[in-house]
């Protein structure tokens, strides 16, 4: 019987493809908008993947890290002398304008790391060598600068080529993978000092002191230590453990809060969910109503009330399913030339399709529900009267 | 017909979204970035469990000395190169000294006019006594007047004082000349002390001038160093006399110097960061703690101005 | 019950809507069904004759009186029970035939046994047997809506025999039918009641096919008025001579 139950859904080729279609694009909607939504929030927090270490501390009042308060320099001692902490060295990230050849300027995302330990430099390397970064005027630069960093025209820029950061020759030797910022700009690595002879000069420069924890403590112990002993603010970092306090959250959190990113989004997700659910309850009921006389004839013949609805669940749920796999596919194409260029924003963390799997799916027990609440209502001597 | 190919078209289709966004995961996850582990190179092992974190700078033991010049003038000659020894009293370079040297010309003529004046005054002293003793001698002989010879008396007395005046003369004269060369001596300074040159500033024909801030030559001792600590005041407190420390070279974490304890400078000063920028910052105050220490056998060359990490060991806070 | 004898109903009451909108539309109706005659319930729009059918078929409720079919007391039974038994005991033929226009005739014939648990290949074989029995046996692939309305009409008769039920039901099973293929199907009433000898009960108000049933019921207005033997000789009304 549920193979003809299949074969009445898929006979009615319009209807069904009306069906799939608005499982579709709910599904593409919600799946897609999230997914740019979460790249897009991934994007404000890449510094702390980009320049990775798993303690961050930040001023007592800076709770994003693209917006830090200036530390003194003495507070990387202070860090370095709270027992729990095995090392702490300095960060500066500022963002920096480049000029090119043409008189144009690009802005980049600076970095200066610690010039002995190199703690916070790139991870992934393309070409050169990071060690090189203890040469005099060199910086490391991301993918990104080798084209956007390159004249008009012209090949891109790589090992042994040379740029000015605010007048400041900079030449490169190295070029590393990196996350793309929220702000657009590459990344660019340097010595810590030489990223403040880089950086007009300014009472205080120290933007924020990655450290570690000892043996034997967990990054929350020393995060809270660290609290108690400097006054500072630290956090910990992704990738190195979940935490309650993690810098990355609360960088998201913070746009969440004090932009309307979230909103709009949110917006989208709910317009393709309330899209989604008017179509394919709107069609599937019209589907139940249009074979509401055969259906009925099924249930005059002795066909059960919980048989009917199985069929109709079993109906739905593969339209469901349809739709959510052709919208995952839009998804998922989208999602490859957004991975190729990097751009738009496109993260898209497994909770995202499994719960728009459960959303689709609920939509469309909906609509069935909708349908067996019509049958039932429909008495089968009804079928003899025309 | 229509409805089959539908059908099959939506089912593949469907089929290869899910594989694809499976795909996609996985391309994801390859562009993920891996956390760093630890930091290219291992930072300074932590000696000891509660430990006050300061940066250092590596100074000579007897503190260097920053030989400025007395006046301000042109330096001639530069006796000494960096790095080179000396002893004290040896000297290190030498200022224009052809002014002084013009007048010590006319110093030691004058000399020589004191000298010959001295000798005029001892021949009119002789003229004068012999017409005195001549007269002297017919005294009571009534050839000459009481009054003549008197005159003659004091005329003598009168010549004796002018000799001893023109003797004044030439010391004065003297006198003048060693001030003189004093002066000139004063233009080649001199090492105070047994040391090693540091620092040279200046080179033979420039201008030297007498700003304590910019001094000509440094002077100090290579062969032990000490180790000048700055402790964050907020550190301050747990700082206490004798407490034990080890020094890591910054840039070289590996090479470790166990420190002796010094002293500690009473007076807690404005920090003057370290980081090399261009600009000075004073960021807070620093206590600062003074160690020395034996450079190891087999560790690398020091150099005095190094900038160093130092852990002290210390209470908890 | 007497031998043969297959629906007894007695006394049956129904009535639809509430206070003075209620309209009875059974009151107090008696009739008797056999095994192996045509019995035609027959009268005016409106008198009742679909819904005494409905209450027979045991997909309504009547308010008083008693159905009997098979010794199955219809009245009383759970709706469940009643399901479960239409499924097993009645065949049905719809005025529209209501076959399920985007499935084979095969499959819309075999609905019947896979509603009692038949495997589906067993039921497409069943199925297919069935509408050679109903001279459609090369139409089975075919969806219903390539078929005239007479063979229409035969596919929803194989339907209904298909899983051999004692009764057959059928509302106005002619109605939308022309003569021609009024004759076919009727002759095919005539097989049906015969062999293994099962109850059919036809509710029609076409007096053209009056002259196949074995027995007439007439109702109006909600009650039995005649209840008669067929001689069979009633001339029957087609426009041309049937010819066997």
């Amino acid at each position: 019987m549920f193979r003809l139950a299949l074969k009445m859904l898929f006979g009615d080729g319009a209807k069904y493809l009306m069906l799939v279609f608005g499982i579709f694009f709910a599904t593409f909607l919600i799946v897609q908008q999230s997914a740019v939504f979460c790249g897009l929030m991934r994007w404000t927090s890449s510094t702390l993947r980009n320049c990775s270490a798993p303690i961050y501390v930040v001023d007592a009042k800076v709770e994003q890290i693209n917006e830090t308060n200036a530390l003194r320099d003495t507070d990387v001692a202070l860090v370095r002398s709270v027992s729990s902490v095995r090392w702490a060295m300095p960060l500066y990230t500022g963002i920096q304008r480049v000029r090119m050849e043409d008189g144009t300027y690009k802005a980049v995302q600076l970095l200066g790391i610690d010039s002995a330990t190199l703690a916070g430099g790139p991870t992934r390397m393309i070409s050169g060598n990071v060690d090189d970064l203890r040469l005099p005027n060199t910086v490391v630069i991301d993918r990104l600068a080798t084209e956007r960093l390159a004249n008009k025209g012209e090949r891109p820029i790589g090992v042994g080529d040379v740029f000015e950061i605010n007048d400041l020759e900079a030449r490169v030797v190295g070029v590393c993978e990196a996350e793309r910022s929220f702000t657009g700009g590459p990344y660019i690595w340097t010595t810590y000092e030489r990223a403040l002879q880089y950086t007009p000069p300014s009472r205080k420069m120290l933007s924020a002191i990655l450290a570690a924890p000892i043996e034997g403590k967990t990054i929350d112990e020393t995060v809270a230590d660290i609290e108690a002993h400097t006054g500072l603010k630290a956090y910990s970092n992704q990738g190195y453990g979940t935490s309650k306090q993690d810098f990355s959250e609360a960088t998201i959190w913070w746009y969440v809060r004090n932009t309307g990113i979230p909103i709009s989004f949110g917006t989208t997700v709910v317009i393709g969910f309330i899209v989604g659910t008017a179509i394919a309850c709107q069609t599937f009921y019209a589907f139940v109503l249009e074979n509401l006389k055969h259906l009925g004839a099924l249930k005059a013949m002795g066909m059960s009330n919980f048989r009917l609805s199985l069929m109709l669940l079993l109906q739905s749920f593969t339209v469901g399913i349809i739709g959510f796999g052709i919208g995952l596919l839009f998804t998922s194409l989208f999602a490859m030339a957004a991975l190729k260029n990097e751009q738009p924003p496109f993260f898209m963390p497994w909770q995202i399709p499994v719960v728009a799997f459960l959303v689709i799916q609920t939509i469309c027990a909906l609509a069935a529900l909708l349908g067996i609440i019509r049958l039932s209502l429909y008495e089968p001597a009804m079928v003899f009267r025309v | 017909m229509f409805t089959q190919i539908i059908r099959f078209v939506t089912i593949v289709a469907a089929a290869f979204g899910f594989y694809l966004i499976t795909v996609v995961n996985a391309k994801q996850q390859e562009k993920n970035l891996q956390s760093a582990g630890e930091p290219l190179k291992a930072p300074a092992q932590k000696p000891y469990a509660d430990a006050v974190a300061a940066t250092g700078l590596i100074e000579a033991l007897s503190e260097n000395v920053a030989i400025g010049s007395p006046i301000a003038g042109l330096i001639t000659d530069l006796f000494v190169t960096v790095n080179s020894p000396v002893k004290k009293g040896q000297p290190l370079f030498k200022l224009d000294d052809r002014e002084l040297r013009a007048e010590e010309t006319g110093r030691r003529a004058d000399i020589e006019v004191a000298k010959a004046q001295i000798a005029v005054a001892e021949a009119q002293q002789a003229k004068a006594d012999l017409q005195f003793n001549r007269l002297d001698s017919l005294k009571g002989t009534g050839a000459v007047s009481k009054d003549v010879t008197e005159t003659r008396q004091s005329d003598a007395q009168v010549a004796a004082s002018q000799v001893l005046a023109a003797k004044a003369q030439l010391v004065s004269a003297e006198a003048a000349l060693q001030r003189l060369q004093l002066l000139i001596d004063r233009l080649t300074v001199l090492s105070p002390r047994d040391g090693t040159i540091l620092q040279v500033n200046t080179r033979a024909g420039e201008y030297a001038a007498t700003s304590p801030k910019n001094p000509a030559v440094i002077v100090g001792d290579l062969n032990r160093f000490q180790i000048r600590a700055d402790v964050d005041e907020q550190n301050a407190t747990r700082i206490r006399e004798g407490q034990k420390a080890k020094a890591h070279l910054k840039g070289d974490p590996k090479v470790t110097f166990d420190l002796e304890f010094s002293r500690i400078e009473p007076y807690v000063i404005p920090k003057v960061s370290l980081t090399g920028a261009s600009t000075e910052r004073v960021d807070t105050r620093v206590l600062q703690v003074i160690y020395t220490f034996v450079r190891p056998a087999d560790a690398p060359p020091l150099y005095v101005g190094q900038q160093v990490d130092v852990f002290i060991e210390a209470a908890q806070p | 019950m007497k031998e043969g004898q297959v629906v007894e109903v007695r006394g049956v009451e129904k009535s639809f809507g509430d206070g003075n909108q209620r309209i009875h539309v059974l009151k107090k109706v008696d009739l008797d069904a056999r095994a192996g005659e045509i019995l035609m319930l027959v009268g005016p729009s409106g008198c009742g004759k679909t819904t005494l059918l409905s209450a027979i078929a045991g997909t309504l409720r009547v308010e008083g009186g008693s159905i009997n079919v098979f010794g199955q007391p219809m009245h009383s039974m759970s709706s469940s029970a009643l399901t479960k038994f239409r499924g097993s005991h009645i065949g049905f033929i719809f005025q529209q035939f209501n076959l399920i226009p985007t499935l084979t005739c095969a499959e819309n014939v075999s609905v019947p046994l896979l509603i009692q648990g038949v495997s589906s290949s067993k039921a497409l074989a069943r199925a297919k047997d069935s509408l050679a029995t109903v001279g459609l046996g090369d139409r089975w692939k075919d969806r219903p809506g390539k078929l005239s309305g007479g063979q229409q009409q035969r596919v929803a008769i194989a339907r209904a025999l298909v899983h051999e039920p004692p009764l057959v039901i059928c509302d106005e099973p002619t109605a939308a039918l022309d003569a021609k293929n009024g004759e076919i199907v009727l002759d095919l009433f005539r097989e049906v009641a015969r062999s293994p000898g099962r109850a059919v009960i036809i509710v029609t108000h076409d007096n053209r096919i009056f002259s196949y049933a074995d027995r007439i019921a007439r109702m109006d207005d909600g009650r039995m008025i005649e209840e008669r033997e067929s001689d069979h000789s009633e001339k029957p009304h087609f426009d041309h001579e049937i010819s066997h």
